[in-house]
């Protein structure tokens, strides 16, 4: 099974086991080539994009018609997805009013006109193109909720849930964010995994490492720390920089990285890059990049693989992805105790959990002054996530929710 | 510094698993267990070689018979087929899989972080090697105290979802898949803890009507069982306990009486629930990781 210009299954084979090949084959013996139509907000910046890029290709390749549509919307549009996205992962204080909502349904109305929604399955991912469900012609219909909804602003999740209650089915990346009041509707849970033969997590060579070190002005052989995530409140960033701050007074010459994308449906992105720009003051050891200063994936991969700690301090997380990706290349990992992080980050085994700032610097110090430690960790992290997050087994459940939609 | 005394290999419970190729009809009966083998609520899926590709549990099972799973396979094949078809369609994907060596205090720290209480270990070429749950923990609490009394682990009677005699079982049902819990305690019109009703109980029913000679493929479209009120199948007078119990108590009641649950009333009336997971993430929160780590140490 293999595309012209994509991987085939069974390159996976050396990583996973053809054991997981043949599981595979088994569960796409029971679609048998239906066509599927995935959209979402952008095809570049943020996790659903990173997830479509590797899931549909190994879909593909596995017998189904994946194909891959966006919606298109103005600043506006995108300024209100952005308040639902943070109301529905908690904000309190965020209001949808009437011009905004109306300005939302519209947007999906001219969107269904353009987009081809014509397929066996159609799969709408979070909550930007979630009212596409109105123009439904045909086929099942799933919306993937990527976020954490586990304790929603009501008085924006109220209207949205009339729309998901009009799906045949519901996909969640933990049981936990399924929404209480959710009921009488199909849930599946769909846990977030990473690919290893992607650009952003294959093998890169020591040169290869160095030489996008040095493009970036990032001394290679100073410890260095980081986060890989969008600039938004959720992430903390500027806690970022105040752990760096605590760890600079004991770890003299460490090093801090921080790496966003600005996506074409985050408004905020640029807002919150410049307060860490404005934060970081002018020194020369705190390091922001983004995709506008040329990072892409092997950037991101080459800055990964040169952590001496990886460092996750979301507030409030999805799924947390990046903290496999780092687990994967071997770099242990100081996390928040947010959405599925610990999951991924197991306290004393793949990274330490930590609950404010203080015992985060502790460990990103003793990490640092103590590399036999920081390596067993990563080796840790690397087995932990062979064994459980890696694209097959996403691939599996993604196989099984067709089986029960269009199953035979 | 890191405690690295006890491995995971030392604390495996079951070795009971099921095949990837397994019927749901197969799974269901190893769930609900039987007078010769006791049941398990979740369990492994495995491959022909021993390798772990999946979880089952007995909420996936009670969703195919209401329905709410393998409803593409039904419409096109039956019932009658759709329990035939092979456990591997319908499992879910296992995220809880460790390594058989891997320190018992690290898998201790995922169990309680994570609120999972099951663990898959295998081996270095990924071969299943057995089944880590609370049992393990709770085995070694027997007897014991730790002043700390039920009410504070417990799941508040306020917070938990109940169900009535009168209740429909596919009603019944339907609230624990809903709300992604195993069992539901039944209170009378008066207020009154009548009763327990479990996933478990409704599929031991389901599967004695499924496997009755008159069974035809007809009468497995609209299962009797489902149909009738919860009081026929519920458990009377089940476990409990004064809720200002010490949780070793509720620890001892679970083991002696062989139940997952265990309920705490206060005159008659329900005013919570501890499960076995309550317990080990209580002893947790209360006492620290280490008090769960000195258990198996």
């Amino acid at each position: 099974m293999k595309l012209s210009n994509n991987k085939s299954l069974a390159e996976y084979a050396p990583i996973v086991g053809e054991d997981e090949i043949q599981a595979i084959a088994s569960l796409a013996d029971h679609v048998g080539g239906a066509k599927v139509v995935h959209v979402n907000a952008t095809r570049f910046g943020g996790g659903v994009a990173e997830i479509l890029q590797s899931l549909i290709p190994l879909a593909n390749s596995a017998g189904v018609k994946a194909v891959w549509e966006t919606i298109e919307g103005d600043p506006e549009f995108f300024g209100i997805t952005k308040a639902i996205h943070n109301a529905l992962q908690g904000d309190q204080e965020q209001q949808l009013s009437k011009t905004m909502f109306a300005h939302y349904l519209e947007t999906s109305r001219k969107n269904a006109e353009d987009i081809d929604l014509d397929g066996e399955v159609i799969v709408i991912h979070d909550p930007q193109p979630l009212p596409l469900i109105s123009a439904r012609r045909g086929g099942k219909w799933v919306w993937r909720c990527h976020i954490d909804t586990s304790t929603p602003n009501k008085t924006v999740w109220e209207p949205l849930r009339d729309f998901v209650g009009k799906y045949d089915l519901s996909v969640f990346s933990l049981e936990k964010y399924i929404p209480n009041d959710l009921v009488k509707t199909r849930a599946l849970v769909n846990h977030p995994c990473i690919d290893p033969l992607s650009t952003k997590n294959s093998i890169l060579t020591p040169d290869e490492i160095l030489s996008v070190l040095e493009r970036f002005q990032i001394s290679p052989d100073r410890p260095l720390i980081g986060q890989v995530a969008r600039f938004d409140r959720w992430k903390d960033p500027l806690g970022a920089i105040d752990l760096y701050r605590k760890v600079k007074e004991r770890v003299f010459d460490i090093q801090i990285l921080l790496i966003g994308s600005f996506a074409s449906d985050d408004p905020e992105g640029l807002e919150w890059h410049q307060r860490v720009v404005d934060y970081s003051g002018s020194d020369p050891d705190i390091h922001i990049l983004t995709n506008r200063d040329g990072v892409g994936n092997i950037e991101v991969n080459a800055f990964q693989r040169s952590l001496t700690v990886a460092l996750q301090l979301s507030l409030r997380e999805g799924f947390g992805l990046t903290v496999s990706e780092a687990l994967w290349k071997g770099v242990p990992v100081v996390a928040r105790r947010a959405g599925g992080i610990p999951l991924q980050v197991i306290d004393g085994l793949t990274g330490f959990l930590i609950d404010n700032l203080d015992d985060a610097a502790q460990r990103v110090i003793q990490l640092t002054k103590m590399p036999w430690l920081a390596r067993e960790l990563g080796r840790n992290g690397a087995e932990h996530v062979k064994r459980n997050f890696l694209v097959t087994k996403r691939l599996k459940e993604y196989l099984r929710m067709h089986i029960e939609l269009v199953g035979r | 510094m890191l405690k690295k005394t006890v491995k995971a290999s030392n604390l495996t419970s079951t070795n009971q698993y099921l095949g990837w190729n397994d019927s749901l009809l197969k799974a269901t009966k190893a769930i609900v267990g039987d007078p010769s083998r006791p049941g398990s609520y979740r369990l492994p899926v495995l491959d022909q070689d021993s390798k772990v590709k999946g979880i089952i549990l007995g909420r996936r099972i009670l969703e195919i018979f209401l329905a709410r799973r393998g409803e593409s396979i039904r419409k096109h094949k039956g019932m009658s087929s759709l329990l035939q078809e092979i456990v591997g369609l319908f499992c879910d994907e296992a995220h809880n899989l460790f390594d058989q060596n891997t320190p018992a205090d690290a898998i201790i720290s995922f169990m309680t972080e994570n609120d999972i209480g099951i663990i898959f270990l295998t081996d270095e070429n990924a071969v299943f090697k057995g089944t880590i749950n609370e049992m393990v923990f709770l085995s070694r609490m027997r007897g014991k105290r730790f002043k700390i009394r039920a009410e504070q682990i417990m799941q508040a009677a306020v917070n938990c979802h109940i169900t009535t005699p009168e209740t429909p079982v596919i009603e019944a049902a339907s609230r624990m898949v809903d709300h992604r819990v195993r069992r539901l305690p039944v209170i009378s019109s008066s207020g009154q803890l009548t009763g327990l009703i479990a996933i478990t109980d409704i599929l031991r029913n389901i599967l004695d009507e499924v496997q009755k000679a008159d069974s035809t493929p007809e009468k497995l479209e609209s299962l009797m069982s489902l149909r009738t009120p919860v009081s026929t199948m519920m458990r009377k007078n089940p476990v409990s306990l004064d809720a200002r119990a010490d949780i070793g108590e509720a620890a001892d009641l679970i083991l002696e009486r062989d139940v997952s649950t265990v309920m705490m009333r206060s005159d008659g009336e329900l005013m919570g629930i501890v499960s076995r997971l309550d317990i080990i993430s209580g002893l947790t929160t209360h006492a620290g990781i280490e008090t769960l780590v000195d258990l198996v140490v």
